[in-house]
Formats: structure tokens, C-alpha cells, sequence
């Protein structure tokens, strides 16, 4: 690599560098007024007992006081059950749908794109009330209308603590595909085809192709949609806020529920602020795991 | 190839066609009866039910759905919003996706680490603060400043577009800094065609996710004629019933300017540029 | 080229950035003796809007100098706006609610009835100003007080024949109401089932009222004894369970969405539903007029108002509170001038010819004037009119306890009595079970 031992001055580093900071100029700088400071102030809440009219300093009682909640815990296992039967299955439906659409001529990829991605564009409160009809305990709900065709009986699918997890996650599964299709698709037309032809010369077979040219230059694609996959069903909520209030008998009660009740039930700002905090960390080390796993720089 | 490949071949085509079918009419039915419903006779209801096929269509919820007084404005707003959002993330979000893919500087690493784990905090935590910053500090209560400043590049774009650059070839940028452009040339003349399925993704996903944002503008907007949609649309709740009708008479009209951006988008979606130019 | 382009699109995009400084209108005239008063309020009756349109030019004429800036909130996450808002140290001078310590808390809440004139607090019915008190002092402008009970099904208990009159005056005992919710227990012609009591559980409101007719009136009392931890209670679990195993409700009761038990009741197939409030009994009204003119198809129902059903030897009572305006300040004090301004603007909305609000929900009026405006005007049909007056004369008022203590009842509930609840309704927990989760709960969360 060779380079000449400069002085490290910041004269030095804006004339060789400088170019390169305007390029992140506008996102850090707003990062630092309107993510940076807020996300400070939480951390300091989170150290308090928050009152508006004045905040009293209670150093690490909050995080004491979620670490030995059982109910913390309960949450901590419920989203993680749920992030593990979502994320990566998820990913590797639409993997494989994109892998399926690929090679399809173009008007049959442009209907396929659509009606995978479009459903997603209707707002998350419209869906939910189609899933609450669609998972309705009674004959008229559409899952049961369903099973009942095979002879079996009405299943409380929200309302048992045995079904309302997995119907959960059966729901995401459902529906949250779209977008992943999207952006596959768009890397899958990125690779150039003169691989795919070498290969083929070279007598691989499809599946021989798909592993060793496909999937490691789907690479970065994939992931992005893990981290922001684990990222988003960590923060999962509004579902679960309108259909179970996180019930029954803490089933579907997911660390970002907890917070929220914590917040704003009980404008126990403080203690939300340390669950935050605590939940951060967690996804902090799982997404270094991720891109310890899956950062290749892959270039042809 | 072989009779007996043929065959296979085509076998394994007409399944994967069959899967994909399949996959496609369990996720459209959402959105299905979401437009189905919208076309229902009745007024205020206590529960949701849709139908498969509509009995007596009407176009009645949607003109309770335009009776309100706003409602057209609200979505003037909604495109503002997303559209604004979505523009200022095509230029500054690419510019930063590209140096932390391909530009090598002192703290690089840290500082999209230091992005990147702020995505990983909750929401609810970091509400108040930036709510005191918006509203009470800098005084932006109730304009469209105050729901678009907080997105101007969002990291989950930024960290996007990094991964998709990150496969571009170096060989091209290398051949514009020898031919003596500089680096914002090469940005604008070599990255930026290369990126255009990376970049209409990213517009397709920004305008969407903030067409359909609701909380934000909830909370900081206080007059009916500034509402985005999906806040306009949450009135149609009452204590003890709601207008689904009108509600999804609404959505439905809500998702059409998605659909328009998504066809006059997805072009850019299929094969990229063929990196033809690599070659000889 | 595509330098251009994007030159284009920044300009573009900073255009439009710039013209984002567009503010929405509603900016209040500033002027010397005039001051403004910001409301928050909700859809608090259909056509609510429309309302408010009526009392603002009412309102002008009695306080000239007095401007109103309204907003009208949506019930989803209006509340998590306010709760925002008033944490930001921000909030609107009058909202629409119930009162809540964790509002006194914050140290913004003001003791609205010190801001008003004798004969304005006189206004108020003493019963119902009760229920809007901290520690002596009026929090609270009551516009009407909620009533929750149980209802019925007029017609189905005609013909199982229970004397629906007799329950509303002399009450009734769980195992009489076992009795009677059994005789709605069958299948009926076309195969649908009919049940006994259906009721919208995820809220655990069911509990609540069963334990507050069994002699336990609150979870917690203020001196911290937490009632609920009483082996009584274990009957409450009891009878829930027996409900379920009988059939009387139907054991989708677990899943079943707030409107579910209301769609059911207008299909004919439930004797009792709860919780059964007032209101109901208009919209039953309006629904039929609606199948008379042919717009819907559906059978007929009457609404009948009832008590809950009471424990045997125990004091019955019913669920209430009042709904109405707070005052507070923002984080910066702006004079008592001001707050008297918007006390007198919550005091007209709550009372006279703002009662209408009141009347439209079948409630009674909770001032003087209220009820003098109105007199003898209600939509309730007439087997209800004697009853919701009856039963509102036995609302329980609530022993007031401390902010701390509120935050560790509410605890209690959603770690405790809610999801064991949930536990019996589902059919996964026994009513022993149930209970020890509630001591346990109890024992945790309370520790002294």
C-alpha cells in the first residue's frame, strides 16, 4: 500500500479527503441535530426519573428495575421468537420468488413485481383490520372458514396463547415479502449476464450457478434485509397494539409493546428509556454478528 | 438437451409458475378486500367484514369519503411530504451510500456504525426530545418543515444504497479520476447511471413508507387542511363504530398515486445497465 | 446529463423545502385584551364537529375576547398525542378526558374548579363532581357521567319469559344470572348458535365489574391494601369459567373484537351483552329505523338496560365515572387571567345548551342548568328511562389514590388480574391458577 508518513494535521486530511466528507455532509449533519441530540437526551432520561416540570437523577435504578421484571424477560423471549420465525424466512421466500421471476420474460416480471410488492403500499391499519376479519374466531373469520372445509373446528387463533404468536408470524409472513422481492429483483438485473454464460460454457448447472455467482453477489442485498429485517420486527407494534394487546396472557407481548405501555401508560419515561437502551444493544451485537457473517466486498 | 431434460425443464417452469401464482393470490387478497370494501353499501358499522364479491356496489363511501371538507387537500400534503422526503433522500442518501461503499476516509467506519446504531433505539424513546426540538425550540408546529426535517436522508436508505454501490466495479470510478474528473464527476457521470435500479428502489420504498407514516404528522400538525392522508383517514373512527366504508374508500384512493409511482418506476427496476463498458 | 438531472432534482427538492415553510392556518389574532384558548377534544358524540360549529357563535357572543383555536383529535393515538404533547411540556389549555393522577403528576394539571365562580361550580351536581376530585379539589368539568353496565336482549328475554323490569329494580345475583343467560343457550333454526352473555374480554372489564359487585369495589385502596388479593376474587374467576364451560359465552370470547359482541347483538343472537351502556340503546334505534326504511336487512332488536349482575349478599353497584374538560398549563405560566378564560370556555361546554351532548349519548346532564334546558328530552326507549336513572344513582365512586400508587395498580392489571383473566377465558388457566397469578402479582409489585 505504500503511503508517504504525513503529518496527520486536519489541513492534511481536508485537502486529501475532503471531497469526501461534502458527500456525507447533509446526512451527518442532520443525524447530529435531529438523531444525534434526541438520542442523548433518551439516554440521559433513562438514567432519571422523568418528570417534565424537572427530572430527578436516579443513576442505574431503571435498568435495574427492567433487568429483574419478569415480564422484560417474557418480552425479550417473544420478540425473539418472533424475529427468528420471521426474518429469515421471510428473506428466503422472497429469494426464492425473485429467483423464480428472474428469468421470466419482462411483462410476466412486471406482474409478478406488482402484485407482490403493491399489497404493501396499503397503510399498516387497513391490513390489520383485514387480518383481525381474516383470523376471527368464529365461522365467519377466513382461516376458519378454511380449515372448515377439511372438518375442522372454529380455532381461537388470536385468543389461546398456544396459536397467537405463530399467527402472528404466519401474518408477517404474508405480507411482508413485497419489498425484499423489490429489492432482489433490482440486484438480480444488476448481475451481468456474461457470468451466467461462462458458467453455463463451463457446464454448471443451476444450482451450481445459484451458489457460487448468484448468492454471493446477492450478498449485500441480503444483508440489508437482515439487519433491517431484525431491526423492524424488534420494533414491531402496531399490530400488535390493535389486535391482542399484546395478550393473551403475554403471548404476543413484544419488548416494543412493553416499552410503549411503560412510556405512555405509566409516563414512566425513564424505565422506557432503559428498556430502549437495553433492546439497542441487543440488536447492536446481533447486526455486528450479521455483518461479521455476510460483508464481503464482492467485486468482478 | 435431451427429451427427458426438455420435459424437466419444463415441468420445473410450469411449478414455479404455479407457486408463484399461488403466492401471489394469498397476497392480493388484502388488498383486494380492501378496494372490494370500499364499494359496500351502509354507513357506520361496528365490525369489518369484508365480501368477496360486493353485493349492491356503490360509489356512496366514496362520496362520503370526498364529503369532507379536507379531504382533498390531504393528499396535496401527503405528496408534498413524500415527495419532498423522497427527493432530498435521492440526492443526499445516494451521495453518502456511495462514500461509505467506495471512498476511503479517516472514520469512515465509525461513523456508519455510529448511524447505523441509532436505527437500532426505539422510537418512542427519542419521540419527545425531537418533539421538544420541532415544536417547542425551533417553533415548526403545523408546517410542513416539521414533518419533513426529520427524514431528509434516513440511515436505512443511506445503508441501502451503500450495499447496492458496493458491487459496482471500482475499475470504472479509477478510469474517471484518470481521465481527470473530479470526484463529484465521477458521482454524477459514472456512479449515478450505473446506481438507477439502487436509486428508483429507493425512491419506490421512500414515497411509500412516507405516504403511509402516521404518528409524525399526527403529532405535529394541529389544523384539518394540514393532515396527510393516513391522518385524515383515522377520523373516520368513531367512539363506537367506524365508517369503514369511507375508510377504505380513502385507502383505496391512497394507494393509487403509489401504484402510478411504482409503474413509472419499475422500468428502472429490471436489468441494469449492462456493464457492458467493463469490457475492452 | 445526469449532472444536470440531478442539479434539477436538488433544486427542485430545495424549492419545495423552501416553500415547506408554508404554515397551516389557524394562527390566532393577537391582540391586547384578547387571549386565546387552545382546546383538545374528541368525537365525543357523532357529528360532534358539527356541535362545536353550533356553541362557537354562542360562545363569541358571551366572551367577545375570548378566541378559540379547536382541535379534534382521532380516537386512535389521540391519547399518545396528548400524552406527547403534555410531557413535552406542551399541551392544550382544555382536553377532553378522564381524570388520571399520572396527569397530576406531571405537575401540570390545574384544580380547574378554583378558576371558576361559586355559582358556575354550583351548577354541578355534588354526585357527579365527586367523582372529579384529587385530594378535595375539582380537577375535572364533568359533560356527563358514563354509565356501564349490562344490556339485553328485550325480545329473547320476553320469550324465555324474565321479568326484565324486576332485574332492573331489585337487581340481580350471579346464580340467578346463570339461570336466566342458560335459557339463551340453544341452536337456533338456521344453525347458528345463541348465547348468554357476550362481552368484549381483552380489556378485563369483565373482572372489573364482577369483583366490584362481590365486595371488592378497587384493585388497591389508598392505604395500599390490595383488595383484589382477597380469595374472593377467586370466585370472580370462578363464575367467568363456569360461564365459558356452559356455553352461556361463546368460547371464541378470547379472540373476539370490540365490535364482534356488538355485531352479534344486532344478528339476534345473544340473550345479555356487556359491558351495555346507555348509548346503545339509540343506535338500536337507529338501526331499526334503518331496516324499516329498507337500507339494511337484519332482525329487529330492543335494547334493555340492566344491572350487573351482583354476588349473592353483596352490594350491588355500577360502573361510572365522569368524562369531560381539564385545565392545564403549559410548562411556561401564562396568568391566572387566562386560566380563568379557559375554565369559563370548558364551563360552557359542559353545561346549558352543551348538554345536548350529553342527552345524544342517553346520559343524564350533569348541571343544573343542563337539565333544566332539557328537561323531559331523551332519546332512551321508555323500559330504559326509569332504569339508567336508577342505576345511575348507584355508581361507585372511586376511593382516590396516590399517583404512585396508580402506576403500581395499573401494573397490577396488565401483569396481573388482566392476563390471568385471559388465561380462564382461553381455557389455559384454572380459577385457582388464575388467582395465584394474581397473588403472586400482588405480592410482587406491591412490596412494601
Amino acid at each position: 500500500m505504500g503511503q508517504m508518513q504525513q503529518p496527520f494535521t486536519v489541513k492534511r486530511i481536508m485537502r486529501d479527503y475532503g471531497a469526501c466528507y461534502v458527500f456525507i455532509l447533509v446526512p451527518v449533519l442532520m443525524f447530529l441535530l435531529f438523531k444525534l441530540i434526541p438520542v442523548v437526551y433518551g439516554l440521559v432520561t433513562s438514567f432519571q426519573k422523568y418528570k417534565v416540570m424537572g427530572s430527578s437523577w436516579v443513576g442505574l435504578k431503571n435498568y435495574g428495575r427492567a433487568l429483574t421484571d419478569p415480564v422484560f424477560w417474557k418480552a425479550m423471549e417473544v420478540t425473539s421468537l418472533f424475529t427468528l420465525g420471521t426474518v429469515p424466512v421471510t428473506i428466503g421466500i422472497a429469494l426464492l420468488l425473485s429467483v423464480l421471476i428472474h428469468p421470466l420474460k419482462k411483462g410476466w416480471q412486471t406482474f409478478f413485481k406488482a402484485s407482490f410488492y403493491l399489497p404493501t403500499v396499503a397503510s399498516g391499519v387497513i391490513i390489520t383490520m383485514i387480518w383481525l376479519w381474516i383470523f376471527e374466531p368464529t365461522t365467519a373469520g377466513l382461516f376458519n372458514m378454511f380449515i372448515g372445509l377439511f372438518g375442522l373446528e372454529n380455532v381461537n387463533w388470536l385468543g389461546q396463547s398456544r396459536t397467537a404468536l405463530p399467527s402472528f408470524i404466519v401474518m408477517t409472513w404474508l405480507s411482508s415479502h413485497g419489498s425484499a422481492v423489490i429489492l432482489y429483483m433490482a440486484s438480480l438485473g444488476s448481475i451481468p449476464r456474461s457470468l451466467y454464460e461462462s458458467a453455463e460454457i463451463d457446464g454448471a448447472g443451476p444450482a451450481r450457478s445459484f451458489r457460487s455467482i448468484t448468492w454471493p453477489l446477492l450478498k449485500p442485498t441480503t444483508l440489508y434485509l437482515l439487519v433491517i429485517g431484525v431491526i423492524n420486527s424488534f420494533q414491531v407494534f402496531i399490530q400488535i397494539y390493535l389486535m391482542t394487546m399484546g395478550g393473551p396472557n403475554f403471548a404476543t407481548t413484544t419488548i416494543s409493546f412493553l416499552i410503549y405501555q411503560h412510556a405512555f401508560e405509566y409516563y414512566d419515561f425513564g424505565l422506557a428509556s432503559a428498556e430502549s437502551f437495553l433492546l439497542a444493544i441487543v440488536i447492536v451485537a446481533i447486526s455486528i454478528f450479521q455483518f461479521k457473517f455476510l460483508s464481503q466486498d464482492v467485486e468482478y | 438437451m435431451g427429451a427427458r431434460t426438455r420435459i424437466l425443464a419444463r415441468a420445473g417452469r410450469g411449478a414455479s409458475m404455479l407457486f408463484l401464482l399461488l403466492w401471489v393470490f394469498l397476497t392480493i387478497l388484502p388488498l383486494y378486500w380492501m378496494a372490494s370494501s370500499s364499494f359496500r353499501p351502509g354507513g357506520v358499522t361496528v365490525s369489518f367484514k369484508p365480501e368477496w364479491v360486493v353485493a349492491n356496489p356503490t360509489l356512496d363511501p366514496y362520496r362520503r369519503f370526498l364529503a369532507q371538507p379536507y379531504s382533498l387537500r390531504w393528499f396535496l400534503n401527503s405528496i408534498v411530504i413524500a415527495g419532498v422526503i423522497t427527493g432530498t433522500n435521492l440526492v443526499f442518501a445516494s451521495m453518502a451510500g456511495y462514500a461509505f461503499a467506495k471512498l476511503q476516509f479517516p472514520g469512515r467506519n465509525a461513523i456508519f456504525w455510529m448511524l447505523l446504531s441509532t436505527m437500532m433505539i426505539p422510537g418512542e424513546v427519542t419521540l419527545i426530545p425531537l418533539y421538544i426540538l420541532i415544536i417547542n425550540v425551533m417553533g415548526l408546529g403545523n408546517t410542513y418543515l416539521a414533518m419533513v426535517i426529520p427524514f431528509i436522508t434516513t440511515v436505512s436508505n443511506i445503508f441501502l444504497l451503500k450495499q447496492y454501490m458496493s458491487s459496482l466495479p471500482s475499475a470504472l470510478m479509477d478510469a474517471g479520476r484518470i481521465d481527470g474528473c473530479s470526484e463529484l464527476g465521477v458521482f454524477f457521470r459514472i456512479i449515478v447511471p450505473m446506481s438507477l435500479p439502487g436509486l428508483a428502489v429507493m425512491a419506490i420504498f421512500t414515497f411509500v413508507t412516507f405516504w403511509n407514516i402516521f404518528f409524525w404528522p399526527f403529532l405535529v400538525t394541529t389544523t384539518d387542511d394540514m393532515r396527510t392522508i393516513q391522518v385524515g383517514l383515522a377520523l373516520f373512527r368513531y367512539a363506537q363504530a367506524t365508517d369503514y366504508g369511507a375508510m377504505m374508500a380513502g385507502s383505496t384512493l391512497a394507494a393509487i398515486p403509489m401504484f402510478l409511482m411504482f409503474f413509472s418506476l419499475q422500468k428502472y427496476f429490471l436489468q441494469g445497465i449492462t456493464i457492458g463498458a467493463v469490457k475492452g | 446529463m445526469f449532472a444536470k438531472r440531478f442539479l434539477l432534482c436538488s433544486l427542485i427538492a430545495w424549492t419545495a423545502v423552501c416553500g415547506a415553510f408554508a404554515r397551516g392556518s389557524g394562527e390566532p389574532a393577537a391582540s391586547a385584551a384578547k387571549d386565546t384558548v387552545t382546546i383538545w377534544t374528541y368525537p365525543v358524540v357523532n357529528g360532534y364537529d358539527a356541535e362545536l360549529e353550533r356553541l362557537k357563535p354562542l360562545l363569541a357572543a358571551k366572551y367577545p375576547n375570548i378566541s378559540l383555536d379547536i382541535q379534534i383529535l382521532a380516537w386512535a393515538d389521540g391519547a399518545k398525542k396528548f400524552d406527547v404533547a403534555l410531557n413535552a411540556g406542551n399541551p392544550p389549555d382544555i382536553y377532553f378526558g378522564q381524570p388520571n393522577s399520572k396527569y397530576l403528576d406531571t405537575g401540570l394539571a390545574l384544580a380547574v374548579g378554583e378558576y371558576l365562580t361559586a355559582e358556575e361550580i354550583g351548577d354541578y351536581y355534588e354526585n357527579v363532581l365527586e367523582l372529579c376530585k384529587f385530594e378535595g379539589k375539582v380537577y375535572l368539568l364533568p359533560m356527563y357521567e358514563f354509565l356501564h353496565c349490562f344490556g339485553g336482549n328485550k325480545d329473547q328475554m320476553e320469550k324465555a319469559g324474565i321479568d326484565y323490569v324486576k332485574i332492573q329494580k331489585e337487581g340481580w345475583t350471579w346464580e340467578q344470572f346463570k339461570e336466566y343467560a342458560g335459557k339463551g343457550v340453544y341452536a337456533k333454526p338456521n344453525g347458528d348458535k345463541n348465547y348468554g352473555l357476550v362481552y368484549y374480554t381483552q380489556g378485563a372489564e369483565l373482572e372489573a365489574m364482577l369483583a366490584l359487585n362481590s365486595g371488592m369495589p378497587q384493585a388497591v385502596l389508598p392505604d395500599g391494601t390490595v383488595m383484589y388479593k382477597n380469595p374472593n376474587f377467586k370466585d370472580v374467576y370462578s363464575f367467568m369459567s363456569d360461564l365459558m364451560k356452559t356455553g352461556i359465552m361463546p368460547k371464541e370470547t378470547a379472540g373476539m373484537a370490540a365490535g364482534l359482541r356488538w355485531q352479534w347483538f344486532y344478528e339476534d343472537r345473544t340473550m345479555f351483552m356487556g359491558k351495555g351502556i346507555p348509548y346503545f340503546d339509540k343506535m338500536q334505534q337507529d338501526r331499526n329505523a334503518q331496516i324499516d326504511a329498507g337500507t339494511i336487512k337484519g332482525p329487529k332488536t330492543n335494547f334493555v338496560i340492566l344491572p350487573i349482575p351482583h354476588k349473592q349478599g353483596e352490594k350491588a353497584y355500577s360502573v361510572g365515572g365522569a368524562e369531560g374538560y381539564m385545565l392545564f398549563r403549559q410548562k411556561k405560566a401564562q396568568g391566572i387571567e387566562h386560566y380563568r378564560n379557559a375554565a369559563k370556555i370548558a364551563y360552557f361546554l359542559t353545561s346549558g345548551t352543551a348538554s345536548k351532548s350529553a342527552i345524544e349519548l342517553c346520559l343524564l346532564p350533569v348541571t343544573k342548568s343542563g337539565a333544566r334546558e332539557f328537561e323531559g328530552k331523551d332519546f332512551l326507549s321508555p323500559w330504559n328511562k326509569e332504569a339508567t336513572k336508577a342505576l345511575a344513582s348507584i355508581v361507585y365512586e372511586k376511593k382516590v389514590i396516590s399517583p404512585e400508587l396508580a402506576v403500581q395498580e395499573a401494573q397490577f392489571k396488565n401483569s396481573g388480574w388482566m392476563p390471568a383473566g385471559q388465561g380462564v377465558i382461553a381455557g389455559e388457566l384454572t380459577p385457582d391458577a388464575a388467582y395465584a397469578k394474581v397473588v403472586e402479582a400482588a405480592d410482587r409489585i406491591f412490596k412494601k
